[in-house]
């Protein structure tokens, strides 16, 4: 009767997933940007600069950042969209938003914050602009119906960015592999004294549609133009579409 | 053909000299007006959360109880000694003005029976003090052991907690259901809306927030500005909780913001420090609003 799903390398029931993805991030918001800075050398603020460049937001675009996270996106998109504009940063998770939120405040930026889920978005259809993921699709269960989602919420010419760790190339997979499965555990286990989340961050990775999947799932939710940039050989991925 | 050059540029040159300097400044241009508090003459208290919000997850483990621990206790010496001079100093002073004999000796009697009642009255508030126990937490008794401190000083946790001692001096707890965290996050958020409003010259949005004294400050100071406009970009911002005080039928809530800000376009960023005041009618009729702005030197 259960629908299962994929928890990493283990399989979960379907409900069972968002309460083990949500004790994964609550375990680890407080020291979500260290780590990030930690495990990926820094690279995330590049794959980040390029995803905000790619979105070119203009003032009083209206954007909607799901799983936002601690805001790093949402902190740039508010910025660009200047005080005529409505960045939205919302997130699943409550630990991550309350990070998320103050940190936005601590620099001025006053946002709408939302706790919501991206399977059931709770806006009107063609309202944003942009619609922004960052590693973030991965951790959700029922990844088309969350990107039929964005795709309603989005303007007839508005563009929905996916931002996600994805398939890396070929000759790289040996190192990456070790690195993700031996060192990102031990990194974890020392600085958040937590390995099972970063175990299970390697493994959802593993687990994620590669760059050609995710772009014909994007198309069957019905985004046009859909295409994408590996970035750094791979390892993370911006796919953008276009609702038309 | 030179005249005409000399004069045009004569004119232009008059015309920068009298162009309005174009003199941007934050909500309240930078000033000290409204209800000012007498909360940031001490060092920023640290407040331990009410109990029934321990299983809240996020806020940063640790600093509200580290910070008590570490807080300097003042020198229960520093109270009798300063008392002692005081007494030396009055006599010689007296001595010098020519006030001897049995009256100099009637005011040192004076002041040594204040000397004794003062010191044996200290003994029994250190002795009540320290009966707290050990999950007294210490600013608690700084307070108390503060001789000099005002009446209004106050006693923040100690309602809450409900374990207080009760002292006899009279207590301020904060009101019911007080959060500091929350409270400090709206503050924010009233700070970056409020420098928002002040930008816009949206006064509706501005007498939504501000006590009515503060308001009319405020509207005078925006007709001065006239139609110049106006650029304040808060680029970091802090908040520090001072405290509660109760001024007649009014909480008073103190806040010190600092961070960085630009108070004009393309300016470069500036560090700031700024107090504000917050109120709020102790009978509950309506919500936390600004009263008062201060610049601490």
């Amino acid at each position: 009767m259960t629908n299962s799903t994929h928890f990493g390398y283990q399989t979960v029931a379907e409900e069972d997933k968002v309460h083990k993805v949500a004790e994964v991030f609550h375990s680890v918001a407080g020291k979500y940007d260290v780590m990030n800075d930690l495990m990926s050398a820094g690279l995330h603020r590049l794959w980040k600069t390029f995803t905000i460049a790619q979105a070119a937001v203009r003032p009083g675009f209206k954007v909607l950042d799901i799983a936002g996270g601690t805001g790093d996106l949402a902190k740039a998109f508010a910025k660009q969209a200047g005080p005529s504009g409505e960045v939205w940063l919302t997130d699943i998770n409550e630990s991550m938003l309350r990070v998320g939120r103050d940190r936005l405040l601590n620099k001025g930026l006053l946002t709408p914050t939302l706790l919501c889920d991206a399977e059931k978005l709770p806006f009107p259809d063609n309202y944003f602009d942009r619609v922004s993921v960052a590693f973030g699709l991965r951790n959700m269960t029922r990844k088309d119906a969350a990107l039929a989602e964005m795709r309603r919420v989005l303007k007839p010419g508005g563009k929905l960015l996916v931002l996600e760790f994805s398939k890396v190339w070929e000759p790289l997979k040996k190192p990456y592999d070790v690195y993700s499965f031996s060192v990102l555990p031990w990194l974890g286990k020392r600085i958040a004294n937590d390995a099972d989340s970063y175990r299970y961050l390697a493994e959802s990775i593993r687990m994620h549609p590669d760059q050609e999947t995710l772009k014909r799932m994007m198309e069957g939710a019905g985004l046009e133009r859909v295409q994408y940039f590996n970035l750094t050989a791979g390892v993370a991925v911006l796919h953008t579409g276009i609702k038309l | 053909m030179r005249k005409l050059l000399i004069a045009a540029v004569v004119s232009l040159s008059a015309l920068m000299l009298v162009a309005p300097q174009a003199d941007a400044r934050r909500l309240g241009g930078g000033g000290s007006f409204g209800k000012q508090s007498q909360s940031f003459s001490r060092p920023a208290p640290t407040y331990t959360q009410p109990s029934n919000n321990a299983a809240r997850p996020a806020p940063a483990p640790g600093t509200a109880g580290t910070a008590a621990g570490t807080a300097p206790r003042p020198s229960p010496w520093r109270g009798m000694l300063g008392g002692a001079l005081l007494g030396l100093g009055l006599g010689a002073l007296l001595s010098h003005f020519g006030i001897g004999g049995a009256f100099a000796s009637m005011i040192s009697t004076v002041l040594m029976i204040a000397l004794i009642a003062f010191a044996i009255s200290f003994l029994l508030r250190m002795i009540r003090g320290n009966r707290g126990g050990p999950g007294q937490p210490s600013y608690a008794n700084d307070y108390r052991q503060e001789p000099m401190a005002r009446s209004i000083t106050p006693e923040i946790g100690s309602g809450i907690n409900g374990a207080s001692a009760g002292a006899a001096a009279p207590t301020e707890a904060l009101p019911p259901g007080f959060d500091v965290d929350a409270f400090l996050r709206n503050a924010k958020t009233y700070f970056i809306r409020l420098q928002a409003a002040w930008d816009r010259g949206d006064v509706n949005d501005i007498r939504e927030f501000t006590t009515p004294e503060m308001f009319g400050e405020l509207r005078l100071q925006l007709q001065e500005r006239g139609a110049t406009p106006n650029v304040t970009d808060v680029v970091s911002l802090d908040a520090v909780f001072y405290g509660v005080e109760r001024v007649g039928g009014d909480y008073i809530a103190s806040v010190k913001f600092s961070g960085m800000i630009r108070e004009a376009d393309h300016a470069p960023t500036e560090p700031f420090t700024e107090a504000w005041n917050l109120s709020k009618p102790v009978n509950g009729s309506g919500g936390w609003v600004l009263a008062g702005i201060q610049q601490l030197s």
